[in-house]
């Protein structure tokens, strides 16, 4: 009977025993699930954050590469219009070097600007005038470099004026001189105003754009 | 690319007329994309690269608007995004229209040369920047819905009746034409009505009385009088209203031929009682703008007398930089302020007493000065002008001169100060509704007259092309 209690009472311990290294098992291993939770929340929580922080990213990305191209765009436009500083001499020499103006006009004074614009041509930096050689033509030729870009606008308003003016004046017996001064060539670039009406408008253009540019 | 212009009427018109209504009505977001496609080509026709600046303007404020609206919906503040676009937007608008200026000024003021380039303005460009602005303050304001649509977007920005010259539609006012309009052949014959009507304005009215007003200012001293001098910004005052009311009746009308509603932009300025009335009829979209968007948000008129004389000082300083950058335009603006604050608060229970001709006197002879600080840029020649409109100066009052522009333009100047009144417009529906007949054969007429002013007349484009 007493071997009996012993042995059971032996046979009890073992199984607390038993149990309790289940349960510190038990433990061990939900600790561990605790920890790789824990871990794991942390790891999840700071992939979140970085998530948060690349969706911010990616518009301020964006918004830099707006301002990028905006500015990308204005150098280009500014450039494109942009124009060098060059003497009247220089602007003279293109002229009589490179196109045959000499065979069509001739330099017209400061007095003609006057008369044929309404300009004053001592109020711009320099004015160079050239203007038809016979009666009947409607050839002319003027480059305005004025003090300041804001003054381009009277000089604009003078000039459509001007090919107003001949318009009415030439529509009734010259459709010639109608079509020259429709396809007028009137060019803004930087501080200079370049009109001419000629049969070679675009050349005298390019010539003087080459210059200036 | 001008309405007023023959490669305009007989070509682009009909053919994007045309191939829109081939298009099912069911199919209105393909109607839309066809609008959006002749709507840039409309606009690169003169000057392609700025195109690019349109379709720039019009995928960034898409983009700022749903920024705008995810910072609200995670309940961030939508402040910051709201600024960098306002920024970015006022920026672009400084670069091109008032870098020149500033530039100018600053030589001016230090007595320096830097030297700098001045760019073409990018035509309509006040127009679409306050078009986009409106869109980004109403999407920060939870007004409207934000657009997750970039096309309609760039459509809202870009469309072609109102691109160039207003009026500045607001994107609460067109937000539910772009899926829900409808077209109808009474519509569309209300619209080419009422384009037809904006061109006959334009090219036989304001076409006119400009070249008069030209040849006047163009006349030596010794020619010109206090009469003459009348005749000229008279002719002016009637050219910058048919000019500018044109270009807005063919905007509203071309916008009811594809189904569109946009507002009124003037509402017959020049039988306006007060200047305060006056600006609730001139250029309508313009001052509502200003209003909802700087005036209010200033404190407007429920703030101290001294905050709202300084609110509407800023105001109208900005509306006429607005204009134009230049120093005159600031002078027009706020030379209208103060004659508002002055109406305000000073003459305006005067006013009140007098009779209604005295009113209308009143009214007009301020807003006709204000057309001289208006056209002429250079102030020296600002003054000599309004110097001889009194008498100033040595001019006399009248010589033969004064007498021919009296004779050869005396038709012209009754036709135009009646057009001006509302009794025109219903005179014309009055017949129209007795004999629809007569009322197109009128119609037609105007637009045959006008095609023929085009034909033979030189360019002449809309004085609001500038700003």
């Amino acid at each position: 009977m007493t071997e009996n209690k012993i042995e059971k009472n032996i046979t009890d311990n073992i199984e607390k025993i038993e149990k309790i290294e289940k349960i510190e098992k038990i433990d061990e291993k939900v600790g561990k699930a605790e920890k790789y939770l824990a871990e794991g929340d942390a790891e999840a929580s700071q992939n979140d954050k970085s998530k948060g922080l690349t969706d911010d990213n990616k518009v301020l990305f964006i918004k830099a590469v707006f301002i990028l191209i905006l500015a990308l765009f204005l150098i280009f436009v500014y450039s494109r219009n942009d124009a060098k500083s060059v003497k009247q001499e220089e602007l003279t020499e293109a002229l009589l070097s490179k196109t045959n103006i000499t065979d069509v006009m001739s330099p017209g004074s400061n007095r003609d600007v006057m008369q044929f614009f309404a300009l004053d041509a001592g109020a711009f930096e320099y004015t160079i005038y050239y203007r038809n050689k016979t009666a009947l033509a409607v050839d002319e030729l003027l480059i305005v470099k004025a003090n300041n870009t804001s003054e381009l606008a009277s000089v604009d308003d003078a000039v459509s004026k001007r090919i107003d003016s001949q318009i009415t004046a030439y529509e009734s017996y010259g459709p010639e001189q109608v079509k020259l001064l429709e396809n007028a060539v009137t060019v803004k670039k930087g501080k200079y105003f370049i009109y001419c009406t000629a049969k070679d408008a675009d050349k005298y253009e390019e010539v003087l754009l080459n210059v200036i540019q | 690319m001008l309405f007023s212009s023959i490669f305009f009427l007989f070509y682009f018109l009909p053919i994007v007329v045309a191939i829109y209504f081939i298009i099912p009505s069911s199919k209105l977001h393909v109607r839309n994309f066809w609008l959006l496609i002749v709507s840039l080509i409309f606009y690169s026709w003169g000057e392609p690269v700025y195109a690019f600046l349109m379709i720039y303007s019009a995928l960034f404020n898409y983009f700022m608007a749903i920024q705008i609206d995810k910072s609200r919906k995670l309940g961030k503040s939508p402040k910051g995004n709201m600024i960098f676009a306002l920024i970015v937007n006022l920026f672009i608008l400084g670069f091109f229209k008032y870098w020149g200026f500033l530039m100018d000024t600053i030589n001016a003021v230090t007595g320096l040369s830097i030297e700098y380039s001045a760019l073409p303005l990018p035509i309509g460009i006040s127009f679409y920047t306050f078009q986009g602005l409106s869109y980004i303050f109403d999407v920060y304001r939870d007004k409207v819905k934000v657009q997750r649509n970039p096309l309609k977007v760039a459509l809202y920005l870009a469309l072609f009746p109102q691109l160039i010259a207003g009026p500045i539609v607001n994107y609460k006012d067109i937000e539910d034409q772009f899926d829900n309009r409808k077209t109808s052949l009474s519509k569309f014959g209300e619209g080419s009505f009422r384009f037809c009507f904006g061109l006959a304005k334009k090219v036989i009215l304001a076409n006119n009385l400009g070249a008069v007003y030209t040849a006047i200012c163009a006349l030596p001293d010794a020619k010109m009088s206090v009469v003459t001098a009348w005749i000229g910004i008279l002719c002016y005052t009637f050219q910058i209203y048919f000019d500018f009311s044109g270009y807005s009746d063919m905007a509203i009308g071309l916008g009811k031929m594809f189904g569109f509603e946009f507002k009124e932009n003037f509402n017959y300025p020049y039988i306006a009682t007060s200047i305060t009335d006056f600006w609730r009829r001139w250029h309508i979209s313009l001052s509502s703008w200003f209003r909802d968007y700087v005036y209010i948000p200033l404190g407007g008129n429920r703030v101290p007398v001294k905050r709202h004389i300084l609110n509407l000082l800023i105001v109208w300083s900005l509306t006429g930089l607005w204009h134009g950058a230049n120093w005159n335009f600031v002078a027009w603006g706020t030379y209208f302020g103060i004659i508002l604050i002055l109406e305000k608060y000073v003459i305006g229970k005067y006013l009140d007493k007098l009779p209604t001709v005295g009113k209308h006197i009143y009214t007009m002879l301020i807003v006709i000065i204000s057309w001289v600080l208006f056209s002429i840029t250079d102030t020296a020649a600002m003054f000599k002008y309004l110097g001889m409109l009194f008498g100033f100066g040595g001019v006399s009052f009248a010589n033969m001169t004064s007498l021919y522009y009296l004779r050869t333009n005396i038709v012209m100047l009754i036709v135009a100060a009646f057009t001006c009144t509302p009794k025109a417009i219903s005179e014309f529906r009055r017949v129209n509704k007795l004999s629809p007949v007569v009322g197109i054969a009128v119609v037609l007429l105007l637009f045959f007259a006008s095609v023929s002013y085009l034909v033979f007349g030189s360019y002449n484009p809309f004085l609001y092309f500038r700003f």
